[in-house]
């Protein structure tokens, strides 16, 4: 229990974004941890840095969850890498996800405008 | 929660550990790429990853069953506990194994003779016909049951509480097929036997009323199922086959269903045939047609709604009027004086549910009272891990104070416990099983080898086994988990503050314990008790003398297996006898018409010429022998001559008499030249040519019976198969397949069965007592075992509470005689105590046993001084090591341990 808090406590987004951001990504085609890490952090022109405490553990669940499938690979240096692949269910996850989180946004969004009036 | 997952964590670990690393190497590689020094860049990777650990560890725990992993911990440590304490691990696995095993055989064995049901239709109606008193002309069997075959069919016919009436009689039976010749059980049955039972054919036709219409019309039989897989391979084509049963051919009509066989339970009948071929079964029973021959065993099945009650009023009328009838039958005209006891049989119905049995008549008290004790040995059992279980949590006292300190939750504590004593109970069942079937292997070895097929099971029976082990089991759980349930109650500050001992609960556990060793050496005195008083009666048996000399003497049976007439028995008889004599190694032979020591006799009154004397009619035990006979045994012929191969065949009819016989009837002085029959007003054409030693004849118990024994060769009529004893110089053991090819060669038509020594003959008379002596004496030592470890156990533990006490004092000057008194003397009470309850019960249980005793009383006070004097060594041997150990205290550390 100890160990749970500590990680969700370190994470800089909200919860739920990072896999959205995960999947996101392998959307354009397959890749491995590093990559996702750096086209996230690339792709949010560094506003959002993400976790490795928690880019694993989700790139496991999702996994787990069917939503993205993994398979070893060779890297463009030659290395062995672990490649994820976004599953069919994931992409349906995403769509999901991306209509729920722009409703939020939205929500959020008209909330806070009067505010700055 | 995922089972894969969790049987491939290892694996995805190490996926991760390898996907970390690649991270590593592409991050390094970027920081290069970004001009950084190769060490300075992998510097930055590691750091920017963070903690890599810690990753590892979130998606391992992911993995996780998390329960399952305590619990596999659990007993992972609970084994190291147990391995850490091999003593108290052997000592509780013992308790189990004996309390489980000791129960579960005696209960296989208490189950199949005296509890299982036959398998056939509404066994709970059937009832066994009995009557008690003399059987005036005649009793071939157990002499309660049996009937005379149209005393039977007067019951079967004229009753209104029967729906059916049947009956049968197992005779042993010369099988001769393809296979050879050997000797089997045979019942001959009434033709409505497997109606009445209602049990089915597995093949073929069963026997039917039909089948014994007319005397010796119907040559057919049924076979046993299971007799029929062993002997014929199951085969089908068995039907309309012949087989040859004393001679004569039987076609097999069908198999009974499996699972049959007969109603005399413990000894499975072979085959069934109608009672119509009695002649050919069974030559030496008087006839089917005989008045007052009883040999017949009748059973009935109620009608429904009838209660036994009821049936046996109605049937003691009917029984009552059936007497009436036969007091006019030609026999009591010429045997007048016959009468008064036939009218004094008293009728009766038994339940009949669970077959008829002369082996449960024979052990059902034996086996009852084993059965007792093994119910002893099971609380003994109980009582030891309950106590060693508490010891054990109360030695652990601070140590689970530590862990509840350090954060273990109450569940964890009594997990970890309860995954220890679980451990020590599944040792202790698996342990009691093999030791259970073990022990009614033995038990069965135990019975008397005579009944060689005798059908019982050594497979335990499940249910018991399943309540010893819940009980002992449940035992061990309870007592495992009260020391945790205590502790987790008090806080663990005050259970670590708390000097070990001094504690109120420390003193209320002692008491506890103290109950339960004195309740231990209470229930090793009752074992010690009886199996002290078994084992005196079996030593009382064994030094009976008997008249003869036992050892080196084989003995067997042998019968044609085809019909012999008197004339061709005359010359095969003869010519065994003195073959076997000229086998090397065999110093002489004899042969009797009975076998000695069997339980079975011929007896009745004996018809002495010229005697006057009114009173008691005289009496003897009757037997037939051939010339060779008292040689063979070692009896001594006292008086007169023995009998002469020059006499045999001769037409002569005489006879030896014992020195009881003469001293009862002739004043001591040998009878040689008086004439006397067998029967009361038989002609008395038997000349006395001798007089022998008191030897015994059918068993080892009560005075020497007296015995007229006749030349064979005047009885060869009377005569279906003779008992050959064979006196060899060395050990008979070597000899046995040469007397068996001995016998092949002179006549191979003669079949041979039941070889064994004399002696073990004579020991099955002593079946019970050894059953008794060998499984109490058993039971007592092992208890006895039991409850010493307990008393030391305990003793141990008081020492090891008292050493600061035991410091301080011998720091102040007590001398090491004073701390051995001190820590004897606490246990002084506990002892006597147990004792003197013990030997209360067993004075007070002593009449359920006095029995199965012989020689010995039930308060034999040599047994109790011998047994309270076993178990006071025991305890001085228990109390010994502790209390040195306590003496030799070293008062300065035990003052400086805290």
């Amino acid at each position: 229990m100890a160990r749970k808090s500590r990680t969700d406590a370190r994470g800089d987004m909200l919860q739920g974004t990072l896999d959205m951001l995960i999947l996101r990504t392998l959307i354009t085609g397959p890749a491995h941890g590093h990559t996702i890490a750096h086209v996230i952090e690339k792709g949010s022109e560094a506003v959002l840095q993400v976790e490795h405490g928690s880019l694993y553990p989700a790139l496991h669940r999702l996994e787990d969850q069917g939503l993205i499938a993994s398979f070893w690979g060779t890297s463009e240096n030659n290395r062995r890498a672990k490649y994820y692949r976004i599953a069919p269910a994931g992409r349906r996850h995403l769509l999901a996800e991306r209509n729920r989180w722009q409703q939020l946004v939205a929500a959020v969004t008209r909330l806070l405008e009067p505010a700055i009036d | 929660m995922s089972w894969r997952r969790y049987f491939q964590r290892a694996r995805r670990d190490d996926d991760l550990a390898n996907e970390i690393a690649h991270y590593v190497a592409a991050e390094t590689d970027d920081n290069v790429a970004r001009g950084m020094s190769h060490d300075a860049a992998r510097a930055a990777a590691l750091r920017k990853f963070g903690n890599r650990a810690a990753v590892r560890e979130v998606v391992y725990d992911m993995n996780t069953v998390g329960w399952f992993d305590i619990v596999a911990l659990d007993f992972r440590f609970g084994l190291r506990q147990l391995r850490l304490n091999p003593g108290f691990a052997l000592a509780a696995i013992l308790s189990l194994a004996l309390g489980i095993g000791a129960n579960t055989a005696i209960f296989t064995l208490v189950d199949q003779l005296l509890l299982r049901l036959l398998p056939v239709e509404n066994p709970r109606e059937l009832v066994q016909l009995r009557v008690d008193g003399v059987r005036p002309g005649g009793n071939w069997g157990d002499g309660q049951h049996t009937f005379p075959y149209p005393t039977y069919l007067a019951l079967r016919d004229r009753n209104a509480v029967f729906s059916g009436v049947t009956g049968q009689r197992v005779e042993s039976v010369n099988l001769l097929d393809d296979d050879g010749g050997s000797s089997i059980a045979v019942a001959l049955v009434a033709g409505n036997y497997f109606q009445v039972l209602g049990v089915r054919s597995h093949l073929g036709r069963l026997l039917q009323p039909d089948d014994d219409r007319t005397l010796n019309g119907h040559p057919v039989a049924v076979l046993q199922y299971d007799f029929w897989q062993s002997r014929y391979q199951g085969h089908e084509r068995i039907v309309g086959a012949t087989i040859r049963l004393n001679g004569a051919p039987f076609t097999v009509v069908g198999v009974a269903a499996p699972g049959f066989e007969g109603t005399s339970v413990g000894i499975p009948t072979k085959a069934f045939v109608p009672i119509a071929v009695q002649t050919t079964i069974a030559p030496t029973i008087p006839r089917l047609s005989d008045e007052r021959a009883a040999w017949f065993y009748p059973f009935a099945r109620l009608k429904p709604n009838v209660t036994l009650a009821q049936a046996e009023a109605s049937m003691k009328v009917l029984y009552r009027q059936r007497l009436g009838e036969e007091l006019y039958q030609s026999y009591f005209s010429k045997f007048p004086e016959a009468r008064e006891s036939l009218l004094k049989q008293v009728f009766s119905l038994e339940p009949a549910d669970r077959g008829d049995s002369g082996l449960r008549r024979r052990f059902e008290r034996p086996l009852l009272i084993l059965e007792g004790l093994a119910a002893v040995v099971l609380l003994i059992a109980c009582t030891n891990i309950a106590g060693l279980l508490l010891a054990r949590g109360a030695a652990r006292r601070s140590d689970l104070a530590i862990r509840r300190a350090i954060g273990a939750g109450r569940g964890r504590i009594i997990g970890q416990l309860f995954a220890e004593s679980a451990l020590v109970a599944v040792a202790g069942a698996a342990a009691g099983l093999v030791l259970g079937t073990w022990l009614t292997r033995a038990l069965i070895a135990l019975l008397p080898p005579g009944t060689s097929d005798i059908s019982l099971s050594a497979t335990p029976d499940t249910r018991v086994l399943v309540f010893t082990i819940a009980v002992t089991a449940l035992t061990s759980m309870l007592f495992g988990l009260l020391p945790a349930w205590q502790n987790s109650q008090v806080a663990p500050v005050s259970a670590l503050r708390e000097e070990s001992g001094s504690a109120a609960g420390g003193r209320a556990h002692m008491r506890v314990r103290k109950l339960f060793v004195a309740m231990e050496v209470a229930l090793s005195a009752v074992l010690l008790l009886g199996a002290g008083l078994f084992v005196r009666s079996l030593a009382n048996l064994q030094r009976v003398e008997l008249g003869m000399r036992t050892e080196n003497v084989v003995t067997f049976a042998a019968a044609p297996a085809i019909p012999y007439d008197s004339a061709k028995r005359l010359v095969a008889y003869r010519a065994l006898v003195e073959e076997l004599g000229s086998v090397p190694g065999v110093t002489a032979v004899g042969a009797a018409r009975n076998a000695l020591f069997t339980g079975g006799r011929q007896d009745g009154p004996l018809n002495i010429a010229g005697r006057t004397e009114t009173g008691e009619a005289p009496f003897s035990f009757f037997n037939a022998v051939t010339p060779g006979y008292f040689a063979a045994l070692g009896i001594p012929v006292t008086a007169g001559i023995d009998f002469s191969w020059r006499d045999w065949g001769a037409g002569k009819q005489q006879a030896l008499v014992n020195q009881a016989l003469t001293d009862a009837y002739f004043g001591g002085t040998p009878p040689i030249g008086q004439m006397v029959g067998q029967g009361t007003r038989s002609p008395t054409q038997v000349e006395i040519v001798g007089v022998f030693g008191n030897a015994r004849y059918d068993d080892v118990r009560g005075t020497v019976p007296h015995q007229t024994f006749f030349n064979l060769d005047s009885w060869l009529d009377r005569i279906a198969r003779v008992n050959f004893y064979v006196r060899t110089a060395n050990d008979p053991a070597q000899i046995m397949p040469v007397l068996r090819s001995t016998v092949r060669r002179i006549d191979p038509n003669f079949v041979v069965s039941g070889m064994r020594t004399l002696n073990e003959q004579v020991d099955t008379r002593m079946a019970n007592e050894r059953m008794l002596s060998f499984l109490a004496g058993g039971f007592a030592v092992l208890a006895t075992v039991l409850a010493v470890l307990g008393l030391h156990g305990v003793l141990v533990f008081q020492v090891a509470n008292r050493t600061r006490e035991i410091g301080v004092r011998m720091a102040l000057g007590a001398r090491r005689g004073i701390v051995v008194r001190l820590i004897a003397t606490e246990m002084i009470a506990v002892v006597l105590g147990g004792l003197a309850s013990g030997v209360a019960i067993a004075y007070f249980s002593g009449r359920y046993v006095q029995s199965q005793l012989f020689g010995v009383e039930a308060d034999d006070p040599l047994v109790f001084v011998a047994a309270v004097t076993a178990l006071l060594l025991a305890a001085a041997v228990a109390t010994a090591r502790p209390a040195l150990r306590a003496s030799r205290i070293d008062p300065l550390r035990a003052l400086r341990r805290v």
